[in-house]
């Protein structure tokens, strides 16, 4: 059935009853329903051709693209009526309390400036930090709800973007991994690879640039001997998009062919966005059917007490049982609720745990390595270092946090059931899935927490700077170079007067650089668990407020049935048949929506593509 | 002529027969120090170095004039292959046992086929190739396994021999190729400075960066190599770039490679193109797929695409335009493809900044190999030894010199005038290793004149030296420049030219 229609009926069947909980429901469902975004990512190293991809795929330059320049923060691009860009802020300092999460403001900028107020805004001495930026364009690819999301580049994928990225992963309903066709797949982008897909199983290879590369043809087959190899389950679909951009200006149909787009709008529209509308429809699907169910067990209660009166003491029993059921589901003592609430209170505590015993790994290994050597000296390449270990350790955390979030979904929905069952027999609970993936917001740890330890370790740097300019003018390299001639006899002497002031200050040194390490890691921890748990806080109460709803109705359901029953028992005879007749259409034309809906099989890929 | 005229290679050399002989009964030690005593005398040893399919081999095809070294659309330089000079083409290949096969010099479509007789990769120890060629005669190249494969055991190749720190690093210096600065390039260069050298500076000195497949960073538009010259001065001035190579440059291989294998009829091909109307010919080479299926302009499917493989897509459209432009021969567009693609500067830091070098730099290799093992393995008199291999190391600032050169002609340092940095460019031996040509004077100029040339420019820096108003860099700068003008002075044969005897006054 057409959804629209099976909104339509199912609301007019929940008037006739008179029950403002289901219509609140529909129209939640409804909401749901309309608002498809199917958000795909485009992810891969930087330099591949990500940006310029996403340009020729909605045919405007909303990413910029350059041979120097990179993406800095993710660009979000959908559908809109009519062409806007908008700049998602937030206040760069976080307060000390680590209280409220970051407020953001929203700022619309002409699309025609839209990458210039990007790289402006992304200038680092600005106190307002850019999130993310976003595009709405009129364009027939991304109707129906397709999101692309141009992600910047990671570079050798290890660093804080790819913990970022991965972090954003979950959220997606597909992810095109982009590499340039000049070169096979490297091993970092396979382990990359590896990574994204367990996160995310929808994964497409987008082989760019082929308008370059001779042998383009044979790369693809190389690369897709190297997928297979690894394990990874995904199509190659080589693509140039400067091709596709010459053949739009040209009208050139053959060119536009040979640019390879059409496959990956086939597949973006027919594969993923059919794959995603597959399951809103499941889940409007479901939606009703909850609503139907509900219906059907007051009219059925209510007819059957009216049909066979002398039952009805036995009926009103049974009834205040499912009633009180129900009562203790919303009760905050009951299993599911407990589950919920010690489960996420272990995760929040557990994860702290993880994420400092991680941590404390890493500071381990960064003192060992300052203590055998001149943290001044390689001061930069050591910070840069620890930033990718600190990197490495967050993405393993927020894979754990995603496993472990799921699984107490799971418990949760599983007790619940099994409590609601009892009482309600048919009853089902309704589909958790989607709803997690809902709770998130974009791009959950941004880059940008690093650079809030970065500071202090930029800070160091600069101090560094001074006693690295003060050790070369005494220190035994500058000194070599003031006397030439003499150096040979200069050279022995010279290091034993030096060396007791040397080793002084390279101890001083290293304990500033641990201090360093030591507060850029609190740092890091404490900013990385606070977002951490905020967003555990926000998927627990979304949790509890789809369950709480759910044994609401439960409760309403049954409430309003004893009531039913309750009048049934002192209607007179004439009321009682004229209600009976009532019921008895009311049921069949429940019961007729609900074989509708069962009948529904969700429309293939071919309805919406078309 | 006194011990101390003779150079770093003599006291090396000494130090390490002193050594060999303290390490009497060490077998295995003296075998290291033997092979160590050896390359003294050889040409110095360049290693080219990057991740996968960043255009190492083709670089070194072009580098050497012909096509040695295999290259391919998929990863296939598998093991270390040495190139040196030799009177006749010849390949053999040593297991890691360290037996030694003759591989039979196999072309297909005019490349030279490297087999590796069924063998695993982690089997060979390297292919070592002979070949004619000037450029082999300055100095010995060393092709790697690209860093990052895919197969870990060909990338193991690759860091084995540049991190290499119980013998010592078997290359005197390194050319890394990058496309883009990925944190696995950094990574490599980081290990290339920390690991094999004592001494980071020198490390440093003789690492040279190249954006190499530079007809790529546009996607092959027109102004590519532009766009890339601007790319490669922006990593070159980034701190931590330069904390690690001492420049960076530009190079399309491909162009360089290509244009010298150009034939008459691929120069056809070139020429119809240049022919055409601009839209029609924009149209044929908007892709390597309609250029292929372009009948119109000559040849067949398959030279075309042979053409565009060797060339590149940017190869062709350049290649286009300077027929358009004027040239009229395959030769001619040959030299032009070359000049254009960036080679010619790594030729002249090989020829000016690396190659006359090859005595200090084989020697501070030596001496740096020399210390780790006295400190991992100590014997009687290793404390005498240690302070004599320090006394080479600061003695020798060939390292100072190269990075200063780089820097002059990169024009990083400051407060040095036009005039002045023509003259800092000479002295380096950035236009000849000869006294007269490092003095900018005539080459019949005698002994006197040098040594009065020498005097003046002395003097000159010496002042700069000491100039409270000048800048730190400039002061350093001027040091090293007065440094090399004492050692004209002396008649110290610092500079040698490419393969030949150090040149004397």
């Amino acid at each position: 059935m057409e959804p629209g229609r099976m909104i339509e009926r199912a609301s007019e069947l929940v008037a006739a009853v008179d029950r403002e909980d289901l219509q609140h429901r529909l129209a939640r469902a409804r909401e749901r329903f309309d608002d498809p975004a199917t958000r795909v990512l485009v992810v891969g190293e930087f330099k591949q051709g990500k940006s310029a991809l996403v340009n020729a795929l909605v045919n405007a330059p909303v990413c910029q693209v350059g041979d120097d320049v990179a993406t800095a923060v993710p660009i979000v691009v959908s559908w809109a009526q009519t062409p806007r860009a908008t700049l998602v802020e937030g206040d760069e300092q976080l307060d000390d309390e680590g209280e409220a999460p970051p407020q953001t403001t929203r700022r619309e900028v002409p699309l025609e400036r839209f990458s210039e107020e990007i790289s402006l805004a992304t200038r680092t001495e600005r106190r307002q930090r850019l999130f993310h930026a976003e595009a709405g364009l009129p364009r027939e690819i991304l109707s129906g709800g397709l999101t692309l999301v141009d992600t910047p580049g990671v570079g050798g994928l290890r660093t804080s973007h790819a913990a970022a990225t991965v972090a954003a992963l979950p959220s997606a309903d597909a992810v095109l991994f982009v590499s340039d066709a000049s070169a096979e797949l490297s091993a970092a982008e396979l382990r990359f690879l590896r990574d994204v897909v367990e996160a995310c199983p929808h994964v497409t290879c987008v082989m760019t640039k082929t308008d370059i590369v001779p042998e383009w043809r044979r790369l693809a087959d190389i690369n897709r001997s190297h997928l297979r190899d690894a394990g990874i389950d995904a199509t190659v679909v080589p693509v140039s998009s400067v091709l596709r951009e010459a053949a739009t200006r040209s009208q050139d149909v053959g060119l536009n062919e040979e640019s390879g787009f059409p496959e990956l709008v086939r597949l973006l529209r027919q594969d993923i966005l059919a794959r995603s509308r597959d399951l809103a429809h499941q889940t409007l699907n479901q939606d009703v059917q909850l609503v139907s169910r509900h219906l059907r067990l007051a009219v059925e209660s209510e007819l059957s007490a009216l049909q066979n009166p002398e039952e009805l003491p036995a009926r009103i029993a049974d009834l205040e049982r499912a009633k009180a059921q129900a009562d203790s589901l919303r009760n905050r003592g009951s299993r599911w609720q407990v589950t919920l609430g010690d489960g996420m209170t272990d995760l929040m505590s557990d994860l702290e745990h993880d994420l400092r015993d991680r941590l404390r790994g890493v500071v381990g290994d960064a003192e060992d390595s300052i203590d055998s050597g001149d943290p001044g000296k390689d001061w930069e390449s050591f910070s840069q270092w620890l930033e990718e270990q600190v990197g490495d350790a967050l993405t393993e955390t927020f894979r754990w946090t995603e496993d472990n979030t799921r699984w107490i979904t799971a418990q949760v929905a599983q007790h619940f059931a099994d409590d609601a069952e009892e009482s309600v027999p048919r009853m089902a609970v309704g589909s958790t899935s989607g709803l997690i993936d809902r709770a998130r917001p974009l791009v959950e740890i941004d880059p940008g927490l690093l650079n809030v330890g970065q500071k202090v370790l930029i800070g160091m740097k600069g101090s560094y700077g001074g006693v690295l300019m003060f050790g070369l003018l005494t220190g035994l390299a500058g000194f070599a170079l003031v006397n030439p001639i003499s150096i040979s006899a200069g050279l022995l002497l010279g290091t034993k007067a030096y060396s007791d002031d040397r080793a002084n200050r390279l101890k001083r040194r290293q304990s500033e650089a641990k201090a360093a390490v030591r507060r850029y890691i609190d740092d890091v921890t404490f900013q990385v668990a606070k977002q951490l748990k905020d967003r555990l806080r926000l998927v627990q109460r979304t949790l509890r407020d789809h369950f709480t709803e759910v044994a609401g109705d439960l409760q309403r359901s049954s409430v309003d049935a004893l009531r039913q029953a309750n009048t049934a028992a002192k209607a007179s005879d004439v009321e009682r048949a004229e209600r009976i007749l009532f019921l008895k259409k009311h049921r069949s034309r429940v019961v007729e929506l609900e074989e509708a809906l069962g009948a529904t099989r969700p429309e293939s890929a071919k309805a919406v593509a078309s | 002529m006194t011990a101390r005229t003779k150079g770093s290679r003599d006291q090396a050399r000494r130090v390490l027969a002193a050594s060999i002989a303290a390490y009497e009964g060490h077998e295995s030690d003296q075998e290291v120090l033997r092979a160590h005593l050896t390359r003294l005398d050889e040409p110095l040893r360049i290693a080219l170095a990057g991740k996968v399919k960043a255009g190492k081999s083709t670089l070194i095809n072009a580098l050497i004039g012909e096509e040695v070294a295999p290259t391919d659309a998929g990863e296939c330089t598998m093991v270390t292959t040495w190139y040196r000079h030799g009177p006749a083409p010849r390949s053999r290949l040593v297991r890691a046992d360290g037996e030694t096969v003759d591989l039979p010099l196999t072309r297909r479509h005019g490349r030279l086929q490297h087999t590796l007789l069924g063998l695993a990769p982690q089997e060979v120890a390297r292919i070592e190739v002979e070949w004619p060629s000037p450029m082999l005669e300055q100095v010995t190249l060393v092709d790697t396994p690209g860093i990052g494969s895919v197969t870990a055991e060909a990338s193991r190749h690759t860091t084995d021999l540049l991190s290499a720190e119980a013998t010592g690093r078997p290359v005197d210096a390194v050319i890394y190729l990058f496309k883009s600065r990925h944190a696995d390039d950094l990574t490599m260069l980081q290990e290339l400075r920390g690991g094999a050298v004592t001494d980071a500076a020198h490390a440093v000195a003789t690492t040279i960066g190249v954006l190499s497949r530079a007809d790529e960073v546009g996607g092959g538009r027109l102004d590519s190599l532009i766009s890339a010259k601007d790319v490669a001065t922006r990593h070159a001035e980034d701190p931590q770039m330069q904390a690690l190579c001492s420049d960076v440059l530009p190079v399309a291989g491909l162009l360089a490679q290509g244009g010298r294998t150009l034939r008459q009829d691929d120069f056809d091909i070139l020429a119809e193109l240049a022919r055409m109307e601009r839209a029609d010919r924009e149209a044929v080479l908007v892709s390597v797929g309609r250029f292929q299926h372009a009948d119109a302009v000559g040849g067949t499917p398959d030279s075309r695409m042979a053409l565009v493989a060797r060339l590149g897509l940017f190869g062709v459209r350049l290649g286009t335009v300077l027929v358009r432009q004027g040239i009229s021969r395959p030769g001619e567009l040959a030299d032009e493809l070359a000049r254009r693609s960036g080679l010619g500067m790594v030729e002249r830091v090989i020829a000016t900044q690396f190659a006359p070098r090859a005595s200090a730099l084989t020697s501070l290799g030596a001496v740096s190999a020399l210390e780790r093992l006295l400190r991992q393995h100590p014997v009687p008199g290793a404390e005498a030894l240690l302070a004599q291999c320090e006394a080479i190391r600061a003695g020798e600032y060939a390292p100072q010199e190269m990075r200063l050169l780089a820097d002059v002609r990169q024009a990083a340092v400051p407060g040095l005038d036009e005039r002045a940095t023509a003259a800092a460019l000479r002295l380096l031996g950035d236009q000849g290793v000869q006294p007269w040509q490092r003095l900018g004077l005539r080459e019949t100029a005698n002994a006197d004149d040098v040594a009065r040339a020498a005097g003046e420019s002395l003097d000159t820096w010496r002042a700069l030296a000491a100039d409270p108003m000048a800048t730190q860099p400039t002061r350093r700068a001027a040091r090293v420049l007065a440094r090399a003008c004492e050692e004209l002075l002396d008649g110290l044969p610092v500079l040698s030219p490419p393969g030949g005897t150090p040149a004397t006054t």
